[in-house]
């Protein structure tokens, strides 16, 4: 079973936007609170989790540690397997919206 | 004034217990150690800390890993008893997950699951051990008062045991299995 076409969770499509540039594992929750304004909160437990999930499928790779604060700060970045995954779960999004758009009868948004 | 506080207690369902100690936080009495039964208090501003139970599941990379992880995200680990680890969150830096995340409240629900499966695993496994090896033992040895006492040793701890898992772990088992169910149906 190939495990790319499957559809992502919410929590991993915003940790893995969120890593299109190196980050830790507090920036990760930042970022992705600000992205989703405020409504995923992911709690460090998930996030621990997730992470371990994503390094083992090789969709981000640790890079270093972060220098700002006392260097114990793991940070990670996506992998190119990570990168086209995320791709292909944004044009499945697309395929929602697009299917979503032609398909729904709802007056007030046929008149926009 | 006092500043700190013991409390006795026991808890086989993590829910009660966690909302039990969140109760105890917002009076002012801020959790950091238990051993089971034993819990003890400091105190705190009343609503100062918010408080998770979450169990450790044997992480390769080991539990240190873990701990400076959360603790480098805003949580605080407060204690660690077997597999159980107290953590606590300064209530004004928000709640430790938004209350509609469902995925991850289905990966601590199955956590929890797992842990008392293992400890029904581990009991029956006991009483297994008194039933099929205590017991017959102790009618082969000449009677005197040690193969007596160990017949009925073996006995009390055969039905005891079954009896607690009856009585406490299945309800348990079956509420959290029930909750996951019901989780799953949610993502689905």
């Amino acid at each position: 079973m190939k495990n790319t076409t499957a559809a992502l969770t919410e929590a991993i499509y915003y940790i893995l936007l969120a890593l299109q540039e190196p980050l830790h594992g507090y920036g990760i929750m930042q970022k992705t609170s600000t992205m989703s304004n405020g409504r995923l909160i992911l709690s460090a437990g998930t996030l621990y989790g997730a992470i371990s999930n994503l390094l083992e499928k090789g969709w981000i790779l640790p890079c270093g540690e972060s220098p700002d604060t006392d260097g114990r700060r793991k940070m990670y970045q996506i992998t190119e397997k990570g990168q086209e995954v995320l791709l292909a779960e944004l044009e499945r999004l697309e395929e929602l919206v697009e299917n979503g758009r032609k398909n729904i009868k709802n007056k007030q948004y046929e008149n926009k | 004034m006092k500043t700190s506080k013991i409390s006795i207690n026991w808890f086989v369902d993590f829910d009660k217990e966690e909302q039990w100690l969140n109760d105890m936080a917002k009076q002012g009495w801020a959790f950091w150690h238990t051993n089971g039964v034993i819990y003890r208090f400091k105190q705190s501003k009343p609503e100062e800390f918010i408080y998770q139970i979450d169990f450790d599941e044997k992480k390769k990379d080991g539990i240190g890993d873990y701990v400076v992880f959360r603790s480098s995200c805003g949580d605080q680990f407060v204690h660690q008893w077997k597999s159980k680890i107290y953590w606590k969150r300064e209530t004004t830096s928000g709640p430790f997950e938004a209350e509609n995340n469902v995925a991850a409240k289905l990966r601590l629900t199955n956590k929890a699951f797992n842990y008392h499966l293992n400890s029904f695993i581990g009991l029956t496994l006991i009483a297994a051990f008194a039933f099929l090896v205590l017991m017959p033992l102790s009618r082969h040895l000449p009677e005197n008062a040690f193969s007596s006492w160990l017949n009925d040793f073996s006995i009390g701890l055969t039905y005891g045991i079954l009896l607690a898992e009856l009585i406490i772990l299945l309800p348990v088992l079956k509420k959290l299995h029930k909750k996951i169910n019901e989780l799953i149906g949610q993502i689905i």
